[in-house]
C-alpha cells in the first residue's frame, strides 16, 4: 500500500516535470518573420516620416531593417543599431528629392525572430511633406513568415 | 520383477532397544512458559515494526526530495526561460525615460523636441546653402555638413534618448 503510494508520487513528480519541460519546448521554437510599414499619407507627397515600432506580444527580435518601395526611400532607414535584439524600434527617413510617393507605401520591412504570437503597436510620431510642414498621415503594419 | 531396492524384505529394522534407547534421548523438548512465548513474539514484533518504519520514512523522505527537485528544476526552467527575454523588453522603456530633453543644436526646427524634421530641415538648409548658426555643427567637425545632418537623425531615432517622443 505505501509502496503503492511512493510510486504514484513518484509517477506524479516525474509527470509534472516533463509537463513544464514539454511547455518550455513548446514555446521555444523560433521562426523567421518580415513586418511590413505602411505610410499612407493620402494625396500629400511624403518627404519625411519618423515611427515607433513596439513588439505588444511574443519574443520578438528584431534582426534586421530594410528600407521601403518607393525610390525615395529605397535606402534603409535610420535605426538605432540598439533596436536589434530588442523588441522595439524607433525608424525615421527623409527625402530632399522631389520624387515622392503619395498614397499609401511601404516605408520599411522589418526582419524579426520570433517566438509566440506577435502583435505590434505602431505610432507615427510625424510625417512631413518636401516643404518640412507636418501633414496627416495614418500608420499600419503587415506581418508574414519567410523573405 | 522385484529388485533388492524395492523388496520389503531388505529394509533395515533396528533391533527394538535401541529404538526405545534413541526415543529416550531425543525425548519430548521442555516445556516454555506461554508468557515467555508471548514477550518473545512482542519483542519480535517491536523490533520489525521499528524497522519497517524506518524504511518507510526514507522512501517518503526520497519521495518528498524528488518532487521537490522536479519543483525546482521546473520552475528554474521557467525562470530562466524568461529571464532572458525580460532585459529586453524593458531596457528600452526604462533607457528612454532618460534624457528626453532636446540638447542645444539638435532641435533645428525649434518644435521642442528632435526628431527627422530636425535632421530634414537642416538637409535643406545645406543644400541651399542656408546654414547660419554655428551650433548645428552637432559633430564639432568645423563645417555643418550632412554628417551632422546623419547626427540629428540618429539622435531623433536613438532609443536611449526616446528622441521620437512628442
Amino acid at each position: 500500500m505505501k509502496a503503492n503510494a511512493f510510486a504514484v508520487l513518484m509517477a506524479i513528480s516525474l509527470l509534472l516535470t516533463c509537463a513544464v519541460l514539454g511547455e518550455q519546448q513548446q514555446a521555444a521554437p523560433v521562426r523567421f518573420e518580415w513586418v511590413n510599414v505602411f505610410i499612407d499619407s493620402k494625396e500629400k507627397p511624403l518627404a519625411a516620416y519618423q515611427f515607433e515600432l513596439t513588439a505588444k506580444s511574443g519574443d520578438v527580435k528584431i534582426a534586421g531593417v530594410e528600407g521601403g518601395e518607393h525610390p525615395a526611400f529605397k535606402e534603409p532607414p535610420y535605426y538605432d543599431p540598439a533596436a536589434l535584439s530588442n523588441d522595439r524600434i524607433i525608424i525615421a527617413a527623409f527625402n530632399i528629392g522631389k520624387d515622392l510617393p503619395a498614397g499609401r507605401t511601404r516605408v520599411a520591412r522589418l526582419h524579426v525572430q520570433v517566438s509566440g504570437v506577435p502583435e505590434y503597436a505602431i505610432k507615427l510620431v510625424v510625417t512631413a511633406s518636401a516643404d518640412g510642414k507636418e501633414i496627416p498621415a495614418t500608420a499600419s503594419v503587415s506581418q508574414g513568415e519567410g523573405r | 520383477m522385484t529388485t533388492p531396492k524395492n523388496n520389503p524384505e531388505n529394509e533395515f529394522h533396528a533391533p527394538r532397544e535401541l529404538a526405545e534407547g534413541l526415543a529416550r534421548l531425543h525425548g519430548a523438548s521442555p516445556a516454555v512458559p506461554p508468557e515467555m512465548d508471548a514477550a518473545v513474539l512482542a519483542m519480535a514484533r517491536r523490533h520489525f515494526a521499528r524497522r519497517r518504519a524506518a524504511r518507510l520514512v526514507v522512501r517518503w523522505a526520497s519521495a518528498v526530495a524528488a518532487a521537490a527537485a522536479a519543483v525546482v528544476i521546473a520552475w528554474a526552467a521557467t525562470r530562466s526561460g524568461n529571464h532572458a527575454a525580460m532585459p529586453a523588453a524593458g531596457q528600452g522603456s526604462a533607457k528612454s525615460l532618460a534624457m528626453k530633453a532636446p540638447a542645444i543644436g539638435l532641435d533645428v526646427d525649434s518644435s521642442g523636441a528632435v526628431n527627422i524634421l530636425d535632421a530634414f530641415a537642416l538637409a535643406r538648409r545645406t543644400q541651399a546653402g542656408a546654414v547660419t548658426k554655428s551650433e548645428w555643427d552637432v559633430n564639432g567637425d568645423g563645417a555643418v555638413d550632412r554628417r551632422d545632418v546623419d547626427a540629428i537623425a540618429m539622435a531623433a531615432v536613438s532609443l536611449r534618448r526616446g528622441g521620437s517622443r512628442r
